[in-house]
Protein backbone atom coordinates (compact mmCIF):
# COMPACT_ATOMS: atom_id res chain seq x y z
CA UNK A 1 0.00 0.00 0.00
CA UNK A 2 3.18 1.99 1.20
CA UNK A 3 4.24 1.25 -2.26
CA UNK A 4 0.81 2.72 -4.17
CA UNK A 5 1.21 6.01 -2.45
CA UNK A 6 4.94 6.42 -3.71
CA UNK A 7 4.00 5.56 -7.38
CA UNK A 8 0.55 7.81 -7.57
CA UNK A 9 3.17 10.01 -5.77
CA UNK A 10 5.86 9.88 -8.19
CA UNK A 11 3.87 9.51 -11.38
CA UNK A 12 1.98 12.92 -10.02
CA UNK A 13 5.21 14.11 -11.12
CA UNK A 14 5.38 13.17 -14.28
CA UNK A 15 6.91 10.04 -14.16
CA UNK A 16 5.56 7.34 -16.43
CA UNK A 17 7.86 4.61 -14.83
CA UNK A 18 6.23 4.67 -11.82
CA UNK A 19 2.96 4.59 -13.16
CA UNK A 20 3.80 1.91 -15.40
CA UNK A 21 4.05 0.09 -12.13
CA UNK A 22 0.27 1.15 -11.42
CA UNK A 23 -0.68 -0.23 -14.51
CA UNK A 24 0.23 -3.19 -13.73
CA UNK A 25 -1.01 -3.63 -10.02
CA UNK A 26 -4.36 -2.95 -11.61
CA UNK A 27 -5.00 -3.85 -15.76
CA UNK A 28 -6.11 -7.49 -14.57
CA UNK A 29 -9.15 -5.71 -12.64
CA UNK A 30 -10.15 -3.17 -15.02
CA UNK A 31 -9.81 -5.33 -18.36
CA UNK A 32 -11.56 -7.79 -16.93
CA UNK A 33 -14.85 -5.00 -16.13
CA UNK A 34 -13.74 -3.46 -19.18
CA UNK A 35 -14.84 -7.54 -20.86
CA UNK A 36 -17.35 -7.94 -18.87
CA UNK A 37 -19.17 -4.50 -19.92
CA UNK A 38 -18.47 -4.78 -23.86
CA UNK A 39 -18.55 -8.40 -24.53
CA UNK A 40 -15.27 -8.50 -26.66
CA UNK A 41 -11.73 -8.59 -26.23
CA UNK A 42 -10.95 -5.69 -28.51
CA UNK A 43 -13.34 -3.19 -27.27
CA UNK A 44 -11.95 -4.17 -24.13
CA UNK A 45 -8.41 -3.96 -24.42
CA UNK A 46 -8.83 -0.04 -26.31
CA UNK A 47 -11.74 1.06 -23.13
CA UNK A 48 -9.44 -0.40 -20.74
CA UNK A 49 -5.92 1.45 -22.29
CA UNK A 50 -8.03 4.24 -22.35
CA UNK A 51 -9.41 3.88 -18.47
CA UNK A 52 -5.66 4.19 -17.57
CA UNK A 53 -5.41 7.36 -19.60
CA UNK A 54 -7.83 9.02 -17.68
CA UNK A 55 -6.55 7.56 -14.39
CA UNK A 56 -3.39 9.59 -15.43
CA UNK A 57 -4.53 12.47 -16.22
CA UNK A 58 -6.59 12.68 -12.98
CA UNK A 59 -4.51 11.39 -10.77
CA UNK A 60 -4.74 15.12 -8.85
CA UNK A 61 -8.24 14.22 -8.16
CA UNK A 62 -7.37 10.96 -6.11
CA UNK A 63 -8.47 11.46 -2.81
CA UNK A 64 -5.95 8.93 -0.85
CA UNK A 65 -8.20 8.79 1.94
CA UNK A 66 -9.90 6.15 -0.23
CA UNK A 67 -8.81 2.86 -1.15
CA UNK A 68 -6.59 3.36 -4.43
CA UNK A 69 -8.79 0.03 -6.38
CA UNK A 70 -11.89 1.35 -5.46
CA UNK A 71 -11.31 4.35 -7.53
CA UNK A 72 -9.33 3.15 -10.11
CA UNK A 73 -12.81 0.91 -10.66
CA UNK A 74 -14.88 3.63 -10.51
CA UNK A 75 -12.88 5.39 -13.06
CA UNK A 76 -13.23 2.30 -15.16
CA UNK A 77 -17.11 1.88 -14.66
CA UNK A 78 -17.98 5.25 -15.59
CA UNK A 79 -15.76 4.75 -18.84
CA UNK A 80 -17.42 1.77 -19.56
CA UNK A 81 -21.28 3.12 -18.93
CA UNK A 82 -20.17 6.78 -21.02
CA UNK A 83 -19.11 4.31 -24.10
CA UNK A 84 -22.03 2.15 -24.19
CA UNK A 85 -23.94 5.28 -24.15
CA UNK A 86 -22.09 7.01 -27.04
CA UNK A 87 -22.03 3.68 -28.98
CA UNK A 88 -26.05 2.81 -28.31
CA UNK A 89 -26.32 6.61 -29.78
CA UNK A 90 -24.13 5.58 -32.85
CA UNK A 91 -25.63 2.13 -33.02
CA UNK A 92 -29.02 2.13 -32.42
CA UNK A 93 -30.21 0.26 -35.91
CA UNK A 94 -27.54 -1.91 -35.26
CA UNK A 95 -28.08 -2.77 -31.87
CA UNK A 96 -29.00 -6.76 -32.08
CA UNK A 97 -25.85 -7.27 -33.66
CA UNK A 98 -24.92 -11.39 -33.55
CA UNK A 99 -22.35 -13.26 -31.57
CA UNK A 100 -21.44 -14.88 -34.70
CA UNK A 101 -17.94 -13.59 -34.79
CA UNK A 102 -16.64 -15.40 -32.45
CA UNK A 103 -17.50 -18.52 -34.28
CA UNK A 104 -14.11 -19.14 -35.17
CA UNK A 105 -12.10 -22.36 -36.96
CA UNK A 106 -12.44 -24.54 -33.65
CA UNK A 107 -11.64 -27.93 -35.08
CA UNK A 108 -8.26 -28.57 -33.34
CA UNK A 109 -9.39 -26.99 -30.44
CA UNK A 110 -9.03 -29.46 -27.54
CA UNK A 111 -12.92 -30.77 -25.57
CA UNK A 112 -11.98 -28.72 -22.07
CA UNK A 113 -10.79 -25.40 -23.84
CA UNK A 114 -14.34 -25.73 -26.59
CA UNK A 115 -16.40 -26.16 -23.10
CA UNK A 116 -15.05 -22.77 -22.19
CA UNK A 117 -15.02 -21.54 -24.82
CA UNK A 118 -19.13 -22.09 -24.78
CA UNK A 119 -19.11 -21.24 -21.73
CA UNK A 120 -17.90 -17.87 -22.16
CA UNK A 121 -19.70 -16.98 -25.03
CA UNK A 122 -23.07 -18.30 -22.49
CA UNK A 123 -22.15 -15.69 -19.86
CA UNK A 124 -21.25 -13.30 -22.34
CA UNK A 125 -24.58 -13.43 -24.16
CA UNK A 126 -25.87 -13.28 -20.71
CA UNK A 127 -24.47 -10.12 -19.06
CA UNK A 128 -24.93 -8.66 -22.86
CA UNK A 129 -29.39 -8.93 -21.71
CA UNK A 130 -28.40 -6.80 -18.91
CA UNK A 131 -28.85 -3.02 -19.39
CA UNK A 132 -25.66 -1.36 -18.64
CA UNK A 133 -25.37 -0.36 -14.86
CA UNK A 134 -26.87 -3.60 -13.68
CA UNK A 135 -24.35 -5.53 -15.55
CA UNK A 136 -21.85 -3.41 -13.79
CA UNK A 137 -22.54 -4.49 -10.73
CA UNK A 138 -22.62 -8.09 -11.53
CA UNK A 139 -19.35 -8.20 -12.94
CA UNK A 140 -18.34 -6.08 -9.76
CA UNK A 141 -19.70 -8.78 -7.44
CA UNK A 142 -18.60 -11.62 -9.28
CA UNK A 143 -15.22 -11.33 -11.13
CA UNK A 144 -14.25 -8.61 -8.23
CA UNK A 145 -15.63 -10.02 -5.61
CA UNK A 146 -15.92 -6.78 -3.86
CA UNK A 147 -18.80 -5.95 -0.97
CA UNK A 148 -22.04 -4.21 -1.59
CA UNK A 149 -20.26 -1.17 0.04
CA UNK A 150 -17.15 -1.36 -2.38
CA UNK A 151 -19.47 -1.89 -5.40
CA UNK A 152 -21.46 1.25 -4.04
CA UNK A 153 -18.39 3.52 -4.19
CA UNK A 154 -17.33 2.19 -7.28
CA UNK A 155 -20.56 3.35 -9.15
CA UNK A 156 -21.46 5.88 -7.18
CA UNK A 157 -24.56 4.94 -5.94
CA UNK A 158 -26.12 3.55 -2.39
CA UNK A 159 -25.71 -0.01 -0.90
CA UNK A 160 -29.47 -0.41 -0.82
CA UNK A 161 -29.07 0.56 -4.54
CA UNK A 162 -26.68 -2.06 -5.26
CA UNK A 163 -28.63 -4.58 -3.25
CA UNK A 164 -31.63 -3.86 -5.77
CA UNK A 165 -29.54 -3.60 -9.08
CA UNK A 166 -28.31 -7.00 -8.18
CA UNK A 167 -31.44 -8.54 -6.98
CA UNK A 168 -33.20 -7.17 -10.01
CA UNK A 169 -30.65 -8.21 -12.54
CA UNK A 170 -29.86 -11.76 -11.15
CA UNK A 171 -33.54 -11.99 -11.96
CA UNK A 172 -33.34 -11.01 -15.44
CA UNK A 173 -30.40 -13.74 -15.89
CA UNK A 174 -32.75 -16.48 -14.03
CA UNK A 175 -35.60 -15.15 -16.52
CA UNK A 176 -33.05 -15.27 -19.69
CA UNK A 177 -31.66 -18.63 -18.54
CA UNK A 178 -35.49 -19.92 -18.75
CA UNK A 179 -36.14 -18.01 -22.01
CA UNK A 180 -33.24 -19.55 -23.73
CA UNK A 181 -34.38 -23.37 -22.24
CA UNK A 182 -30.06 -23.23 -21.11
CA UNK A 183 -29.82 -26.30 -19.32
CA UNK A 184 -30.96 -25.55 -15.97
CA UNK A 185 -30.18 -29.07 -14.20
CA UNK A 186 -32.62 -29.77 -11.90
CA UNK A 187 -35.94 -28.78 -14.01
CA UNK A 188 -35.13 -30.06 -17.06
CA UNK A 189 -35.10 -33.01 -16.07
CA UNK A 190 -38.21 -32.69 -14.04
CA UNK A 191 -40.19 -31.56 -17.37
CA UNK A 192 -38.22 -34.56 -18.84
CA UNK A 193 -40.23 -36.64 -16.47
CA UNK A 194 -43.74 -34.89 -16.67
CA UNK A 195 -43.68 -35.30 -20.24
CA UNK A 196 -43.20 -39.33 -20.36
CA UNK A 197 -45.80 -39.50 -17.27
CA UNK A 198 -47.72 -37.42 -20.14
CA UNK A 199 -47.37 -40.12 -22.70
CA UNK A 200 -48.32 -42.94 -20.86
CA UNK A 201 -51.32 -41.39 -19.80
CA UNK A 202 -52.19 -40.91 -23.68
CA UNK A 203 -50.94 -43.98 -24.90
CA UNK B 1 -44.45 -12.06 2.46
CA UNK B 2 -44.76 -11.56 -0.92
CA UNK B 3 -43.14 -13.64 -3.35
CA UNK B 4 -40.91 -10.53 -5.02
CA UNK B 5 -39.88 -9.98 -1.44
CA UNK B 6 -38.83 -13.70 -1.58
CA UNK B 7 -37.14 -13.29 -4.71
CA UNK B 8 -34.89 -10.56 -2.99
CA UNK B 9 -33.64 -12.99 -0.17
CA UNK B 10 -32.76 -15.04 -2.80
CA UNK B 11 -30.48 -12.71 -4.35
CA UNK B 12 -29.02 -12.28 -0.80
CA UNK B 13 -28.32 -16.17 -0.26
CA UNK B 14 -26.54 -16.11 -3.07
CA UNK B 15 -24.00 -13.34 -1.27
CA UNK B 16 -24.58 -15.31 1.75
CA UNK B 17 -25.86 -12.51 3.45
CA UNK B 18 -29.12 -14.16 4.71
CA UNK B 19 -29.17 -15.15 8.39
CA UNK B 20 -29.43 -18.92 9.69
CA UNK B 21 -33.57 -18.50 10.59
CA UNK B 22 -33.85 -16.40 7.19
CA UNK B 23 -32.36 -19.28 5.46
CA UNK B 24 -35.06 -21.64 6.97
CA UNK B 25 -38.17 -19.47 6.17
CA UNK B 26 -36.78 -19.31 2.48
CA UNK B 27 -36.02 -22.63 2.12
CA UNK B 28 -39.60 -23.41 3.80
CA UNK B 29 -41.17 -21.35 1.15
CA UNK B 30 -39.31 -22.97 -1.50
CA UNK B 31 -40.72 -25.81 -0.61
CA UNK B 32 -44.15 -24.81 -1.09
CA UNK B 33 -44.16 -22.35 -4.09
CA UNK B 34 -43.67 -24.01 -7.26
CA UNK B 35 -42.99 -20.37 -9.14
CA UNK B 36 -40.59 -19.66 -6.49
CA UNK B 37 -38.93 -22.87 -6.50
CA UNK B 38 -38.39 -22.48 -10.70
CA UNK B 39 -37.67 -19.13 -9.91
CA UNK B 40 -34.46 -19.98 -7.64
CA UNK B 41 -33.50 -22.85 -9.29
CA UNK B 42 -32.68 -20.60 -12.24
CA UNK B 43 -31.19 -18.15 -10.09
CA UNK B 44 -28.45 -20.25 -8.41
CA UNK B 45 -27.96 -22.15 -12.02
CA UNK B 46 -27.33 -18.43 -13.52
CA UNK B 47 -24.81 -17.53 -10.55
CA UNK B 48 -22.97 -21.14 -10.42
CA UNK B 49 -22.08 -19.90 -14.24
CA UNK B 50 -21.06 -16.95 -13.94
CA UNK B 51 -19.08 -18.50 -10.46
CA UNK B 52 -17.12 -20.99 -13.07
CA UNK B 53 -16.36 -18.21 -15.67
CA UNK B 54 -12.69 -17.54 -14.88
CA UNK B 55 -11.24 -13.28 -14.68
CA UNK B 56 -10.04 -12.70 -18.03
CA UNK B 57 -6.56 -11.32 -17.93
CA UNK B 58 -5.59 -8.61 -20.32
CA UNK B 59 -2.65 -9.63 -23.43
CA UNK B 60 1.11 -9.14 -22.33
CA UNK B 61 2.25 -5.96 -24.12
CA UNK B 62 -0.74 -4.29 -21.80
CA UNK B 63 1.09 -1.94 -20.30
CA UNK B 64 3.75 -1.00 -23.02
CA UNK B 65 0.93 -0.52 -25.00
CA UNK B 66 -0.67 2.10 -22.60
CA UNK B 67 3.04 4.07 -22.16
CA UNK B 68 2.96 4.37 -25.81
CA UNK B 69 -0.48 6.10 -25.95
CA UNK B 70 0.64 8.32 -23.06
CA UNK B 71 4.03 9.73 -24.46
CA UNK B 72 1.47 10.25 -28.12
CA UNK B 73 -0.85 11.81 -25.80
CA UNK B 74 2.02 14.19 -24.26
CA UNK B 75 3.73 14.72 -27.85
CA UNK B 76 -0.13 15.89 -29.22
CA UNK B 77 0.00 17.94 -26.26
CA UNK B 78 3.26 19.58 -26.91
CA UNK B 79 2.40 20.85 -30.28
CA UNK B 80 -0.74 21.97 -29.73
CA UNK B 81 0.83 24.29 -26.69
CA UNK B 82 3.32 25.38 -29.52
CA UNK B 83 1.27 26.38 -31.97
CA UNK B 84 -1.04 28.11 -29.31
CA UNK B 85 2.27 30.32 -28.64
CA UNK B 86 2.56 30.93 -32.25
CA UNK B 87 -1.06 32.28 -32.73
CA UNK B 88 -0.77 34.45 -29.17
CA UNK B 89 2.51 35.43 -30.66
CA UNK B 90 1.88 36.52 -33.76
CA UNK B 91 -1.52 38.01 -32.32
CA UNK B 92 0.38 39.97 -30.18
CA UNK B 93 3.10 41.52 -33.33
CA UNK B 94 -0.03 42.16 -35.29
CA UNK B 95 -1.72 44.28 -32.58
CA UNK B 96 1.57 46.23 -31.23
CA UNK B 97 2.02 47.01 -35.02
CA UNK B 98 -1.61 47.87 -35.64
CA UNK B 99 -1.43 50.66 -32.12
CA UNK B 100 2.03 51.87 -32.98
CA UNK B 101 1.03 52.62 -37.23
CA UNK B 102 -2.38 54.26 -35.30
CA UNK B 103 -0.26 56.42 -32.99
CA UNK B 104 1.90 57.54 -35.51
CA UNK B 105 -0.70 58.47 -37.89
CA UNK B 106 -2.53 60.77 -35.10
CA UNK B 107 0.12 62.24 -34.27
CA UNK B 108 1.69 62.99 -37.90
CA UNK B 109 -2.04 63.98 -38.39
CA UNK B 110 -1.93 66.52 -35.55
CA UNK B 111 0.74 69.46 -36.47
CA UNK B 112 1.79 70.84 -33.07
CA UNK B 113 2.21 66.61 -32.38
CA UNK B 114 4.27 66.47 -35.31
CA UNK B 115 7.46 68.28 -32.97
CA UNK B 116 7.12 65.98 -30.68
CA UNK B 117 6.94 62.79 -32.69
CA UNK B 118 10.34 63.78 -34.17
CA UNK B 119 11.84 63.46 -30.52
CA UNK B 120 10.12 60.70 -29.88
CA UNK B 121 10.88 58.69 -33.22
CA UNK B 122 14.08 57.53 -32.69
CA UNK B 123 13.13 55.93 -29.23
CA UNK B 124 9.73 53.90 -30.97
CA UNK B 125 12.97 52.68 -33.63
CA UNK B 126 14.69 51.57 -30.88
CA UNK B 127 11.63 49.32 -29.65
CA UNK B 128 10.90 48.47 -33.54
CA UNK B 129 14.60 46.58 -32.56
CA UNK B 130 13.21 44.63 -29.63
CA UNK B 131 9.74 43.51 -31.41
CA UNK B 132 12.30 42.30 -34.11
CA UNK B 133 14.04 40.53 -31.08
CA UNK B 134 10.46 39.27 -30.05
CA UNK B 135 9.61 37.85 -33.48
CA UNK B 136 12.15 36.05 -34.17
CA UNK B 137 12.26 34.20 -30.43
CA UNK B 138 8.76 33.42 -31.13
CA UNK B 139 9.52 32.36 -34.56
CA UNK B 140 12.37 29.76 -33.22
CA UNK B 141 9.87 28.38 -30.27
CA UNK B 142 7.29 27.74 -32.46
CA UNK B 143 9.20 26.19 -35.08
CA UNK B 144 10.92 24.16 -32.69
CA UNK B 145 7.60 22.89 -31.01
CA UNK B 146 6.34 22.34 -34.77
CA UNK B 147 9.01 21.42 -37.12
CA UNK B 148 6.92 20.67 -40.14
CA UNK B 149 7.41 22.70 -43.26
CA UNK B 150 4.17 24.28 -43.69
CA UNK B 151 4.84 26.14 -40.41
CA UNK B 152 8.21 27.11 -41.00
CA UNK B 153 7.13 28.59 -43.83
CA UNK B 154 4.45 30.52 -42.61
CA UNK B 155 6.64 30.87 -39.85
CA UNK B 156 8.99 32.77 -42.41
CA UNK B 157 5.87 34.93 -43.89
CA UNK B 158 4.98 36.26 -40.39
CA UNK B 159 8.80 37.54 -40.66
CA UNK B 160 8.94 39.13 -43.29
CA UNK B 161 5.96 41.06 -43.45
CA UNK B 162 6.66 42.36 -39.56
CA UNK B 163 9.48 43.49 -41.27
CA UNK B 164 8.19 44.70 -43.95
CA UNK B 165 5.60 47.03 -41.62
CA UNK B 166 8.79 48.03 -39.50
CA UNK B 167 10.74 49.06 -42.99
CA UNK B 168 8.14 51.07 -44.25
CA UNK B 169 6.95 52.71 -41.12
CA UNK B 170 10.98 54.27 -40.73
CA UNK B 171 10.60 55.25 -44.05
CA UNK B 172 7.72 57.40 -43.16
CA UNK B 173 9.12 58.52 -40.62
CA UNK B 174 11.97 59.57 -42.26
CA UNK B 175 9.82 61.07 -44.64
CA UNK B 176 8.45 62.97 -42.58
CA UNK B 177 11.31 64.33 -40.78
CA UNK B 178 12.65 65.75 -44.20
CA UNK B 179 9.53 67.44 -45.43
CA UNK B 180 9.55 69.13 -42.07
CA UNK B 181 12.93 70.02 -42.26
CA UNK B 182 12.90 71.78 -45.79
CA UNK B 183 9.78 73.52 -44.78
CA UNK B 184 10.03 77.44 -44.98
CA UNK B 185 10.19 79.34 -41.68
ZN1 LIG C 1 -43.38 -17.90 -3.91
Amino acid sequence: MEQEGQWVQAALGGDQRAFAHLVDAYKGPVYNVCYRMLGNPADAEDAAQETFIRIYTRLGLYDPQLKLSSWVLSVASHYCIDRLRRQHIKWLSLDDLPFGHQVEDREDLPEDLLLQDERRAQVQSLLQSLPAEYRMVIALRYWQDLSYEEIARAVGTTESAVKSRLHRAREMLAQQAIDRRMPIAQPEQAACHRKRVMTDVVF
Amino acid sequence: MSCSRWSEWMSLRLDGLLARDQEEALLAHLAACQACQQQWEAMSWASSLLTSEPVVKPPADFTAKVERRLRQRELLRGRLMGSLKVCVGSVSIWGSAAAIALVLLTTLWTPSLRAVTLHVGFPLLANSVSMLSIVTRAGIAGARALCTTSTALLLFGYICLALALVASWTRVVALCRGKLSTRPE
